[in-house]
């Protein structure tokens, strides 16, 4: 099977280690206890293993990977985590198996819709089709 | 005061994304099927069901700028569930054209109490509404299961409770 490139290549590269995902992390918790953004120094001093150089490459791949929003503001860069490209992974992996939730729902959509009675369902005409174009 | 910050990259001209988003009487399917009644700055608006009975978001169009040539557009609103005591938060959204048929969104929520029930309501709902206006702009439509949801919504609106009453929004 060849390759499969997608738009959430870069996110796959950058939650693949476990430094950046700390990152994320801090950004997490820093947005539930309310703060506005996270300065990049603040970052930097979280993770004293880590070079102020490293921790850039992380936000920069971080940032590749649309999971990270950098702000200036005045002198200083402030982090936001964007939740926006974790949600279409979830949506892509965790929720496959809804699809046969969506087929059951679709079926009693098709139902409702025609307001056919369900014992003659199985011979009953599609009804009006909204899930159309 | 808590801040959060939602980005998509969409690839569609950034006029394209600016009418979606600004689009005013007629059903916007990537924010749940709502009607937003007003986009006019300075005027209060509704974002209502297609029925006009129930309102779940309100407030005031404080800035309304398309954009145009290089130029980034923006839409400022004051946002407020009607379902929740929470005052009224700010929702700024920039429209910056990456390239002639790519377009970067991003919303930035501010003035959100971190102990309120908002912000947690808006960290479900901003990232589901970008992916749908991702897959309105580029496909035309959401995805069959985003319409089933809506299906659902829909025949579950007597459960709103009555601070949704349009009446009561009408002022």
């Amino acid at each position: 099977m060849a390759p499969h490139h997608d738009e959430l290549d870069p996110v796959w590269k950058a939650l693949a280690n476990p430094d950046r995902r700390s990152i994320l992390d801090l950004l997490r918790e820093a947005e539930l206890r309310g703060r506005a953004g996270t300065p990049t120094g603040e970052l930097v001093m979280a993770f004293p293993g880590l070079s102020r150089f490293a921790v850039m490459q992380h936000l920069e791949v971080l940032q590749d990977a649309n999971l990270v929003v950098a702000r200036r503001d005045g002198r200083m860069v402030l982090n936001y985590l964007n939740a926006v490209p974790i949600r279409a992974i979830y949506e892509r992996w965790v929720s496959r198996f809804e699809g046969q939730w969506a087929g059951a729902l679709l079926s009693l959509k098709r139902r409702v819709e025609s307001r056919v009675p369900s014992r003659s369902s199985a011979a009953a005409p599609r009804g009006k089709e909204h899930s159309r174009g | 005061m808590a801040e959060k910050v939602y980005s998509i990259d969409i690839d569609a001209p950034v006029k394209t994304v600016w009418d979606e988003v600004t689009s005013t009487g007629r059903v916007q399917r990537h924010m749940f099927d709502c009607v937003l009644d007003h986009c006019d700055p300075g005027k209060k608006y509704l974002w209502h069901d297609k029925p006009r009975k129930h309102v779940f978001v309100r407030g005031e169009i404080v800035e309304s700028t398309p954009p145009s040539g290089n130029n980034a557009g923006r839409l400022v609103q004051t946002f407020k569930f009607t379902t929740l005591p929470d005052d009224y938060s700010l929702v700024t959204w920039d429209f910056i054209a990456l390239g002639p048929a790519r377009t970067k969104v991003t919303v930035t929520h501010t003035r959100l109490d971190p102990e309120g029930k908002t912000i947690t309501r808006i960290d479900g709902g901003w990232p589901s509404i970008l992916k749908a206006l991702k897959s309105v702009c580029e496909t035309g439509n959401v995805p069959l299961k985003t319409r089933l949801m809506y299906f659902m919504m829909r025949n579950m609106s007597f459960v709103l409770p009555k601070s949704t009453r349009i009446e009561q929004h009408q002022d």
